[in-house]
């Protein structure tokens, strides 16, 4: 049983590589023969992959017979447990506090504006996933474990460790109120203790907008064309009423369709 | 769109090589197409939790956490040799096989060593 260094080295070396992880996966489902791994996983280095796998005792192998050994077993159980950590429960979820701004780095593509990287306490983990809804435009990856937020121009990601960055930041002040906001969001449903009911996912495009629009490119709103003022409205830099044809009667279904629609931006 | 790649293999701290590397692939990121490969001593660049407040530089972790959206690969096999394999690692990060770490760097137009 793997136990000193060496040994933990061996483990890891061995379950680094993800055709040895899908292996290992594989043989969850019961002994397999050595063609079946080959045949799941593919031929390719396969003796050196089982040879890897056993030399860490994660597997044995018996007269062609490939079954996961009791250590590996084990590790694969610690592994999921770990991983069921991760399940969101908002009750459990306790009101989170900023602890500290730390750093303004100039953002990229407006060399006047900054990047803010704040902290958060406690870690929110996998809580973030059912936060989701509560933000209009909100966004959560899986594979980072983070909530991305876009309001107006700033876009804020939220990590599951507590770190917090936003980007487009015009001053400290502005940075603060932005984690005001945040802040207070996520208490008032952490609060409440119920996940906020998942929102109904309708993507709009600048080109469906501009279908409603009047299309005659007047220039009263101060854009250049409809399509302009699509992309801009999509980016929520201008609001409908800046449109003055669309007040005229014969547009009003159009901009109702509008208004259904910019809800979902 | 011009690639580049920039290696760094140097643990961060000791020199001001990690800084630099970071700070030229966050300039490059207006422009060009950026990956930031960590390899050798390189790899501990990619530990969370860092503090650098009694070496009084900056926390190079942040700079990975505020420029999110720069591509870093990780050598695995560098990872496993230091012992940070089962440690926690700044989620922007990708773990890349040595295999993949080559083909992404012979992909790119150019390679910068720090």
């Amino acid at each position: 049983m793997p136990g000193n260094p060496n040994e933990i080295k061996l483990v890891n070396n061995a379950m680094s590589n993800a055709t040895r992880r899908k292996m290992m996966n594989f043989l969850l489902a019961g002994d397999k023969s050595t063609e079946e791994i080959g045949g799941e996983v593919g031929k390719t280095m396969l003796d050196f992959h089982l040879k890897l796998l056993q030399q860490a005792s994660l597997i044995e192998i018996e007269e062609g017979t490939v079954r996961l050994s009791e250590y590996g077993k084990n590790f694969l159980k610690e592994k999921e447990e770990k991983g069921a950590d991760k399940t969101a429960d908002i009750s459990q979820a306790k009101p989170i506090e900023i602890t500290e701004v730390r750093q303004l780095l100039p953002c990229i593509a407006d060399s006047s504006k900054f990047r803010v990287i704040a902290n958060i306490a406690p870690p929110l983990g996998g809580t973030l996933k059912v936060l989701e809804p509560l933000f209009p435009r909100g966004k959560y990856s899986g594979k980072i474990n983070a909530l991305i937020i876009q309001k107006g121009e700033i876009i804020t990601t939220v990590y599951g460790t507590g770190k917090v960055t936003m980007t487009m930041i015009k001053n400290e002040d502005e940075a603060k109120e932005s984690l005001k906001n945040l802040k207070n969001t996520i208490n008032e449903a952490i609060t409440k203790g119920v996940a906020p009911a998942p929102r109904e996912k309708v993507r709009v495009e600048p080109m469906e907008l501009y279908k409603y629009l009047p299309q005659t490119n007047c220039g009263k709103c101060g854009e250049q064309s409809c399509y302009t003022f699509a992309i801009k409205l999509m980016g929520e830099e201008v609001t409908l009423d800046k449109c003055a044809s669309l007040k005229e009667p014969s547009y009003i279904t159009n901009f109702e369709h509008l208004q259904v629609l910019s809800a979902y931006i | 769109m011009k690639s580049v790649f920039y290696l760094l293999n140097t643990a961060p701290y000791g020199s001001e090589k990690a800084f630099g590397a970071l700070n030229a692939a966050a300039v490059s990121l207006n422009g060009m197409n950026v990956t930031l490969g960590l390899y050798g001593d390189g790899v501990y660049l990619a530990a969370a939790d860092q503090d650098s407040t009694n070496l009084r530089m900056p926390n190079l972790s942040d700079i990975l956490y505020s420029y999110g959206e720069l591509r870093v690969l990780v050598h695995e096999p560098s990872l496993i040799e230091r012992g940070l394999f089962d440690k926690t690692l700044i989620e922007t990060i990708e773990l890349v096989d040595e295999e993949d770490f080559l083909k992404e760097m012979e992909n790119l137009d150019s390679v910068i060593l720090f």
